[in-house]
């Protein structure tokens, strides 16, 4: 049998509190890559969950109509899809006019969070199998160099798209 | 003989040795998170992008991710409500497992823990449940 300790609070008692440590603590560049990259697939993370509740909120969409009394199968989604895609101020530019929408603005950031938590945590895996355990942070700045690659080029295939749902909604 | 021998070691290295130590769920984050990898390229490939197969007046008429062209999809192709169903799964156990890895950073007591993971099992069932209603084929073909 081990006793069991708290390892959390006696690192914190051992701690020397200074003043120049608080200070320290608001400067950015005290903490290292592997500490953001740490943070940031925390929050990343934090948000992809919230998103996957609301897409599945609005995906159920699809099976509401009968419930709603609504005649026509789907009209729902489509309508709330259709209208999430629609342009917030027309522009003479139609690859322009796909840009500036909600649901273009949410796609954008679902997919920089989504490809940063991917390819971050691909990163701790391949360093779980000890491969580049030594080369941490040039392997950080090459994954991020290919994940910001990745997402613009996403970005002009969603805005390439004539659109998801064109036709099928209340108006439509 | 001894290729088989080899083999359940192997499966031994990735089992934890001490019961309750939750190295199972980290062992099963990395897993699932590789499957997530290729699952979400699909999803979003076959969801969003890909029109091959469909009828040409459905997306003509509705739009490549319209309703009408998910149910289609639905019908005509068995694996794709197999492969949602496993989407989902993989999505449900990452995204709450994560939310307790979060949490368990804050050093929170055993019971905590333990009213924790049965708080996020039950959210974990219920969503599941959810969404095999809403991915049912009878529900699609009204």
């Amino acid at each position: 049998m081990t006793k069991e300790t708290n390892i959390v609070e006696e690192s914190q008692v051992e701690t020397g509190s200074k003043a120049s440590n608080f200070i320290n603590w608001f400067n950015p560049f005290s903490r290292g890559v592997g500490m953001y990259a740490w943070l940031f697939q925390r929050i990343s993370g934090l948000c992809l969950l919230i998103y996957v509740f609301i897409h599945m909120g609005i995906v159920s969409l699809m099976v509401l109509d009968p419930f709603l009394g609504l005649d026509q199968a789907g009209l729902l989604y489509n309508t709330v899809v259709h209208a999430m895609n629609q342009t917030l101020f027309e522009t003479g530019n139609e690859l322009i006019n796909h840009m500036i929408s909600l649901g273009f603005f949410i796609d954008a950031g679902v997919m920089a969070f989504g490809i940063y938590h991917g390819a971050n945590g691909i990163r701790v895996v391949l360093f779980d199998f000890g491969i580049g355990i030594r080369r941490q942070k040039t392997i950080f700045w090459i994954f991020l160099v290919l994940g910001v690659i990745t997402w613009l080029s996403g970005l002009l295939l969603i805005a390439m798209l004539p659109g998801i749902v064109t036709g099928g909604f209340i108006g439509g | 003989m001894t290729t088989e021998l080899t083999s359940t070691s192997k499966l031994k290295s990735f089992m934890p040795k001490h019961k309750g130590s939750s190295a199972l769920y980290w062992v099963l984050q990395r897993v699932t998170g590789v499957m997530l990898f290729i699952l979400i390229l699909f999803h979003m490939l076959v969801n969003h992008y890909s029109s091959a197969h469909l009828p040409a007046n459905i997306v003509a008429d509705y739009g490549i991710a319209s309703f009408q062209a998910v149910q289609w999809k639905m019908i005509n192709f068995p694996l794709y409500s197999v492969i949602s169903i496993l989407f989902v799964l993989t999505v449900v156990f990452h995204m709450l497992n994560g939310f307790r890895t979060v949490m368990l950073d804050l050093a929170p007591g055993k019971m905590n823990k333990r009213v924790l993971a049965m708080i996020l099992l039950l959210i974990g069932i219920l969503l599941v449940v959810y969404v095999a209603f809403v991915l049912n084929p009878t529900v699609m073909n009204t």
